[in-house]
């Protein structure tokens, strides 16, 4: 009897909806290509003793992308004693040619038609005797999402499973018996995911329907998530000054009760009041990779994309981003193009993840009177950021696109309920572990720094502390910023570890955050600075796994705190101008100052202002040309 | 003719290749090979990217790609 088995199929044809049904798991599922990027195991629900190892999806034994390459190392290795081919019964064409390649395998193989559940609604009859007849392997028809069928799956995995000897007339035979069922053969779900697309795809309907979804999305979470938010900010605050009290009358020492009420349960809750955000955004995020719609994105997206190094499918990182920068970075590995995945993985973590959107609605909430417009407004610098830092990257060659997309795009379907419960749940989870270990761990050492110093407890003293005394050092670099304070500094340092624990340092060191910076601008610049410079440890981990290279890393990391530290500049002065002389005179100049940098880099290219459209590289003869006048 | 200059709604037969082996190799693996029959569904807003049907299974396809697909019509 086998004990490990391994599924394998084309993408989006329901590996990981099965993988979870047999095995209780609520890994992501998406609908759409490239969601699963690398291997997960788990124990059979109803056979412990048995492994099941879902992968990710591949069209070819030929591998094209990172995700492809590693089911082929895991496929190498053979850790496996027989395979499940999940087969789309919608689409049964897709999967022929790779169960056809799997026969080099020689591995005892049953074949898996997913959907079933679909065609019956349909009234479309699937028939799995000529398949069967075609291998010479048994099929099993089954719906993973209704979870139909699954125990005779098993049953014949472990009993019946044989190697492939699939008949060549045979095959072909059952791919045209499966070409002319097709056009007939639509599923209800085809059929009015072609009308739908009429819309979704349109010239006129496209992008505002795009717009508008991402703008609900971010506004319901911000706006309703953060309400709750505030609810639960405010319920730990009042008991962490309740237990300052108890504790400090029960205990008799000040300082045990301000690290456990103020620095433990008052620095976590700060954290802990944006949960329900981020239950919010993942589960956002989660529906609208389940419905497909995210496919329908990469389509509108790619042309422009292009333009900037990048291609249709970095959409996906982006989105994800939006959640958790790991998240975002890992999907890029799903980009078969080079130069297009390492743009996408430079720019990823510009756009706000979760924590990183905490920071904004706790500063917008401090600074600017809770403006939830304001604390959206970053997702549009975000977006902004990424077509600037597109552009930068697209003059260098390793970074240009060379914009071979192909991609499939999947059939429309509701969200399912178990997964968005199960997306939910997993978000909640990390962060509640995150608070519970990075958080905790940076609010007891903030403590610990603040009241401590070189001639031992300060007594309150922050003056003396050692977070006043490496902060004082850092902050001239912050200076031309607008927040050259030790508190900034120190606030800036902590958001390394997590983005969440800027919010953390911040209430530690000051009880009115808008008294560290000089202007509004700056405040806003600040901001800025948070969302574009390096991400947290994790996702500079992911980066530099992605990457493959340290030379790339550290490049994207200098690439993005200068990116970070030139906006921040540029928020700063142009502050100063519109306080000092108006915000007319500064709107003209910072445009004029665009204008001119981009005639400048247009004279520097060709010689000539106005060449520059022909010219899309800067050639070492036009350098020559232009030195010689 | 190439496959970017099709019309939504038209079908069309793969004739030929101006593409790299890289990229025949990559579209053989979707299924578009010589003679298979494309159908254009659609094109994005900025008339760059095509969704087109394969074996009846849908695919964008970027315009670099599609100027690479010699066709004629069926």
């Amino acid at each position: 009897m086998f004990k490990n088995l391994c599924l394998i199929g084309t993408p989006n044809c329901g590996k990981t909806t099965l993988y979870n049904a047999l095995t209780g798991s609520f890994e992501t599922v998406g609908n759409r290509v490239g969601v699963t990027v690398e291997e997960k195991s788990g124990k059979l629900k109803k056979r412990p003793e048995i492994t099941v190892t879902d992968l990710p999806g591949l069209y070819s034994l030929s591998a094209d992308s990172e995700d492809e390459k590693a089911v082929l190392t895991f496929l190498d290795k053979k850790k496996f004693d027989a395979v499940i081919y999940v087969m789309d019964g919608t689409n049964p064409i897709k999967g022929l040619s790779l169960l056809t390649e799997i026969t080099k395998l020689s591995v005892p193989t049953v074949v898996a038609v997913n959907f079933c559940d679909e065609l019956e609604k349909s009234g479309i009859e699937f028939d799995d005797k000529i398949l069967s007849d075609a291998f010479n392997v048994p099929v099993v028809k089954i719906s993973a999402r209704k979870g139909k069928n699954l125990d005779a799956l098993i049953s014949a995995a472990l009993n019946k499973a044989v190697p492939i000897k699939f008949d060549a007339e045979k095959v072909k035979a059952v791919k045209s018996a499966f070409l002319r069922a097709k056009p007939v053969g639509k599923t209800k779900s085809e059929i009015l995911t072609e009308k739908i697309d009429k819309v979704l795809l349109s010239k006129l309907w496209g992008f505002p329907i795009m717009f508008a979804v991402c703008f609900i999305m971010f506004f319901l979470t911000l706006n309703v998530g953060g309400r709750i938010g505030t609810v639960i900010g405010g319920a730990i605050d009042n008991a962490s000054d309740k237990l300052y009290v108890y504790l400090s009358g029960k205990t008799g020492g000040v300082w045990f009760a301000d690290l456990i009420s103020h620095a433990v349960v008052g620095g976590v809750g700060n954290v802990l009041g944006f949960l329900p955000q981020i239950i919010f955004l993942f589960f956002f995020l989660t529906a609208l990779e389940q419905t497909g719609y995210t496919s329908r994105m990469a389509f509108l997206t790619d042309e422009i994309l292009n333009k900037i190094g990048l291609c249709g499918k970095s959409v996906f990182s982006f989105g994800l981003s939006c959640g958790c920068a790991v998240s975002g970075v890992s999907a890029a590995s799903g980009i078969e193009e080079k130069s297009a995945r390492e743009t996408t993985v430079y720019l990823t973590s510009f756009m706000p993840c979760g924590a990183k959107t905490a920071v904004f609605s706790y500063l917008c909430g401090k600074i600017f009177g809770g403006n939830a417009f304001l604390a959206a407004s970053f997702y549009l610098v975000g977006i902004f950021m990424v077509c600037i830092g597109g552009a930068i990257l697209s003059r260098f060659k390793r970074f240009k696109a060379t914009g071979g997309f192909v991609m499939e795009m999947p059939t429309l379907r509701l969200p399912s309920v178990r997964v968005l419960y199960g997306a939910a749940r997993d978000k909640t989870a990390d962060f509640l572990l995150k608070a519970g270990s990075i958080i905790f761990a940076v609010s007891v050492i903030l403590w610990l720094l603040k009241n401590f110093g070189f001639s031992g407890y300060t007594g309150g003293d922050i003056e003396k502390s050692f977070v006043y005394a490496a902060g004082n050092v850092l902050k001239y670099a912050f200076y031309p910023l607008g927040f050259g304070n030790w508190q900034a500094t120190v606030s800036l340092l902590s958001g390394i570890f997590a983005k969440e624990a800027v919010i953390e340092s911040l209430s530690a060191v000051t009880e009115d955050p808008a008294s560290l910076f000089s202007t509004a601008y700056s405040a806003y610049g600040f901001m800025v600075f948070v969302l574009v410079s390096p991400p947290c440890v994790a996702a500079l981990a992911a980066a530099k796994r992605e990457l493959k290279s340290r030379k790339l890393f550290w490049g994207m990391a200098v690439f993005q705190f200068l990116t970070g530290y030139l906006i921040a500049l540029v928020i700063n002065v142009f502050g100063i101008i519109a306080l000092n002389i108006g915000k007319i005179a500064a709107i003209v100049l910072t445009l004029t100052a665009a204008l001119t940098i981009i005639c400048l880099k247009n004279t520097l290219i060709s010689g000539k202002c106005g060449d520059c459209k022909k010219c899309r590289t800067v050639k070492a003869s036009c350098r020559r040309r232009e030195r010689a006048g | 003719m190439t496959l970017f200059n099709v019309k939504v709604g038209k079908k069309v037969t793969v004739s030929g290749y101006t593409l790299s082996a890289y990229y025949r190799k990559k579209l053989a693996k979707f299924g578009i090979t010589d003679n298979c029959v494309i159908t254009v569904l659609g094109v994005s807003p900025f008339g760059g990217t095509q969704k087109v049907s394969v074996n009846g299974v849908n695919f964008a396809v970027g315009k670099k790609i599609s100027e690479g697909i010699i066709v004629k019509y069926v």
